[in-house]
């Protein structure tokens, strides 16, 4: 086991995986979705809005699916220009550099979770994700117009630490596909050590709940002990609702996509001064939504 | 916990993860396919290495370049290219030298050369850098070895020392053909 783990993986290898991971594990959820329609139908939930919803979700994939068609390439290029100049040093990619890295992408996905929550520029892609009034598989492949730019700011730390670039990106890949299971309320909880450490359904659907205590809570990808450790953690107490304040209530895909930055171009807009305009994109979305609030009551 | 202490916290468990992956025992694949670096073109010219005290001068004519060790075939073929074929092999020639130097972190690549001893007064030699021979750890002993125990004994260098170089030792029989070996290591 130990030799096992100390022999060094090719860069092709690592291809191979990630490019198995994308093709495979989308039949997968498919199927998982399948089971869930089934599930709704048989608690009569089944409606032209959620099929609508599941639809507008797959349709935002295509979406970004065509953006990384373009700038998929500089992504990967400008991750192998820090590995080849700016890198420290270049690990082997061995099993246990692949636990390390995927460890610490967990993290680094960890903070970009929350940076995504943090300021009204970042939200205004993340906002399509938490938009949907259902919980469902569909809905974790519901992407905002940015959602492929931000993950570079925070795993690029790993390529300058020596992490291959590809590991790196099949790291991204697992975290993000890890997620993608947990978009469901067909599993309540799982037993006290899973729940203890990572990411589970419950956890993640109160990171999707619009309940007050809810709010900016779970950022986690895989492991929810960093949010345990840095005090972002919510235990799954009570029914949640699912959404965004105020609700789109649209099942139109360019509403959708696009409705984020078109509200924060709107207000951008029609802000009073450049401070706030500033605020807008730089404090967290709820200090909009509360400004917004008090101008509605006067 | 506060922000700060949460981004300060952060910074530690990477540092100790990346310690961690870092100090690792690596062990050399030489049948591995992770090229990282493009091949330098293949030259025969005066290697700039960093010399340490008691380090011995040789010079070889042969071939040298840094390649990915799995491209180790490549450098023989390129050796016999030029010496063997062309008959430029002098009879006198009664082994060959191959020696991997500035190896990089993973032990994936190295700086080759193949060669055999020459006299140094030809500018086309290259002339190398021997690790003193108290340094020298015999690895696989002379003998008649196959490719298989050649590439087994690779597996018996300790890479969590610092290697300085790792000596293989060709002797030629008299129709100038390896017929047996020895691989030695030289850690710093």
């Amino acid at each position: 086991m130990i030799e096992f783990m100390s022999q060094a993986f090719s860069e092709s290898t690592i291809i191979h995986i990630e490019t198995w991971l994308d093709n495979y594990f989308f039949l997968i959820a498919a199927a998982i979705f399948l089971f869930e329609l089934i599930r709704y139908r048989f608690q009569h939930k089944l409606s032209w809005n959620l099929i609508g919803d599941s639809a507008t979700n797959l349709v935002t994939l295509c979406f970004l699916l065509v953006t990384l068609f373009f700038v998929g390439l500089a992504y990967i290029s400008a991750f192998f220009y820090f590995y080849q100049h700016v890198s420290i040093t270049h690990l082997p990619t061995t099993g246990w550099t692949i636990i390390g890295c995927l460890i610490l992408a967990d993290l680094a996905y960890y903070w970009e979770h929350r940076f995504l929550h943090s300021n009204g520029f970042a939200w205004g892609t993340h906002s399509v994700h938490h938009s949907s009034p259902h919980f469902n598989i569909s809905v974790a492949y519901r992407f905002g117009p940015l959602d492929w730019f931000f993950p570079f700011f925070f795993h690029v730390p790993l390529v300058m630490l020596g992490f291959n670039p590809f590991l790196v990106l099949l790291c991204e890949t697992v975290v993000q596909l890890f997620q993608t299971l947990l978009h469901t309320e067909m599993v309540k909880k799982f037993p006290r050590p899973i729940e203890a450490i990572f990411n589970t359904p419950s956890h993640h659907r109160v990171h999707h709940a619009t309940n007050r205590q809810y709010l900016d809570k779970n950022y986690a990808g895989i492991l929810i002990i960093w949010d345990r450790m840095f005090n972002s953690f919510a235990r799954e107490d009570e029914n949640v609702k699912y959404g965004v304040f105020p609700q789109i209530n649209s099942v139109n895909p360019f509403k959708v996509y696009f409705i984020g930055y078109a509200k924060l171009i709107v207000e951008l807009w029609h802000a009073p001064s450049w401070g706030y305009r500033l605020q807008l994109l730089i404090k967290p979305p709820i200090w909009a939504w509360t400004q917004n609030q008090t101008k509605d009551k006067q | 916990m506060r922000l700060f202490a949460s981004i300060i916290t952060s910074i530690a468990i990477t540092g100790g993860i990346w310690g961690a992956v870092f100090l690792q025992p690596v062990a050399a694949n030489v049948t591995e396919k992770n090229v990282i670096k493009r091949q330098s073109e293949t030259s025969i010219q005066s290697s700039k290495l960093e010399q340490t005290t008691n380090d011995e001068k040789k010079t070889l004519r042969g071939v040298t370049q840094t390649i990915p060790l799995k491209a180790i075939d490549k450098l023989w073929n390129t050796f016999y290219e030029q010496s063997v074929a062309n008959k430029s092999l002098p009879d006198s020639v009664k082994q060959l030298i191959v020696i991997y130097q500035n190896f990089n972190p993973d032990y994936s690549e190295a700086k080759v050369t193949i060669g055999y001893e020459a006299q140094s007064n030809n500018p086309d030699n290259v002339v190398i850098l021997f690790p003193p021979e108290k340094q020298m750890n015999v690895v696989l002993s002379q003998g008649k070895h196959t490719d298989e125990q050649l590439t087994d004994a690779w597996s018996k260098i300790n890479f969590s020392k610092q290697v300085k170089a790792v000596v293989e030792v060709h002797h030629l029989n008299q129709h100038g053909l390896p017929d047996s070996s020895q691989l030695s290591v030289y850690y710093k």
